[in-house]
């Protein structure tokens, strides 16, 4: 199975500010959430694995968990692509929790690495 | 006719109201001298909103800068004159507030899109680190939490306000009420308020009770937003969850209302109506020290 690997924060840098650290504000999530989606695309293939890195995003705020992490799961619904959240710290997850509760949705940590979200979507 | 209003001596989101009451009496366009002469003190909240009352005024209004140097240096270092100079026509010495001042955790910052708001976070975060684990005992996860209440509120006036606010952190002794230390993030704007915004939202339900109270309701602890998008609204609501894991206080002042979670320690009430109108709103979070049980 191909694995495709994002590094958020370079990401974020690339994609908005090369001094920004953290994900803050809807516009700065839009901006990441589409900057991954267009790599996404440019290496689409059936069943692939994408691992969105997030070792060294600082803080997290709701509105970028809702954007790039509840939107990502949401549009690729019945796709085959499967997404792994890895380097999540507990500010990170909880984000994460809270935005994929209000949508209705979970996902499911990885056995072994707590920091590890895998998209085993449940809706 | 010039109608003066006093600044109470030690201001904050309590006494603030003592100015809004005779205020709220005079059209927008009656001149006005704000005469803080005889403060003393001021927390964020007063601070912010202050420069929020100018914004509110058609006449542009005058303001008298208190007499105590230590009250005028300190009101300086937290930038206060220097968006005060462009609202205000001041009376009286300003000093120059060049040295830093280690209780200012973010000076009084103008907040109109939402790269102000990386900006505020950026400088505020490693400071906040220090004042939070070393001063307020809090733990290290603290401190990103912090930092998202303090950009989920900034966000509030971006998303919501239609026009830019204000933004300021302290950290200061509560000797009155608490007898700790606290840090309080303020935001302030002048914009259209929860209730005019939640009656953009399409599709809207009408209600027969429908105003600023209720309006704070749904936003605050419903997570109610103007957007269609579900994800929408969650931010406040955010706010308010870590709130209650820090023993916090969280209020949002808009139009005639205010709503608070209110902690044990405080004696304020959940839900003020009929309150003096002020636009916009006012959001304050108060994190106390953590005291060993």
């Amino acid at each position: 199975m191909m694995r495709h690997h994002i590094d958020v924060s370079s990401v974020l840098r690339q994609s908005v500010s090369q001094t920004y650290s953290h994900l803050v504000t809807r516009p700065t999530g839009a901006a990441v959430r589409e900057y991954i989606e267009r790599q996404l695309n440019a290496h689409s293939g059936d069943g692939e694995v994408a691992i969105i890195d997030f070792s060294h995003v600082g803080m997290m705020d709701f509105s970028c968990a809702d954007e790039i992490v509840a939107k990502l799961v949401l549009q690729h619904l019945g796709h085959p692509r499967q997404f792994v959240f890895s380097g999540l710290t507990e500010s990170h997850i909880e984000a994460i929790d809270a935005v994929l509760e209000r949508h209705g949705l979970s996902l499911v940590s990885h056995e072994a690495d707590a920091r590890t979200y895998v998209a085993d979507v449940t809706h | 006719m010039t109608t003066v209003i006093p600044v109470p001596p030690s201001l904050d989101d309590s006494t603030f109201e003592h100015i809004l009451e005779p205020l709220a009496q005079l059209p927008p366009d009656a001149k006005v001298l704000i005469d803080a002469r005889h403060a003393r003190w001021a927390s964020p909240y007063g601070l912010t909103a202050l420069l929020t009352l100018a914004q509110t005024r058609a006449e542009r209004p005058s303001f008298a800068v208190p007499e105590a140097d230590e009250t005028a240096s300190y009101w300086s270092r937290t930038g206060f004159f220097k968006h005060a100079a462009e609202l205000y026509d001041l009376v009286g010495s300003v000093p120059r507030g060049k040295q830093q001042e280690s209780s200012v955790l973010l000076e009084i910052t103008p907040i109109t899109q939402s790269d102000d708001v990386h900006g505020v976070v950026e400088n505020v975060q490693q400071k906040a680190q220090a004042i939070l684990i070393n001063e307020l005992k809090l733990d290290a996860a603290a401190t990103m939490r912090f930092t998202m209440a303090l950009s989920e509120t900034c966000q509030n006036i971006v998303e919501h306000a239609q026009r830019g606010g204000w933004v300021a952190v302290q950290t200061y002794r509560w000797q009155k009420r608490l007898g700790r230390r606290v840090v309080v993030i303020a935001v302030s704007d002048a914009g259209i308020g929860f209730r005019q915004s939640l009656e953009s939202k399409p599709g809207r339900p009408k209600t027969d009770r429908w105003d600023d109270g209720m309006a704070l309701e749904e936003a605050v602890m419903r997570g109610v937003s103007r957007f269609r998008d579900s994800g929408r609204g969650q931010g406040l609501a955010g706010v308010r969850r870590f709130i209650g894991t820090w023993d916090g206080k969280f209020s949002v002042r808009s139009g005639t209302a205010r709503i608070a979670i209110v902690p044990t320690w405080d004696e304020d009430v959940p839900l003020r109506e009929n309150m003096p109108y002020f636009p916009g709103a006012q959001i304050q979070v108060t994190i106390p020290e953590r005291v060993a049980r």
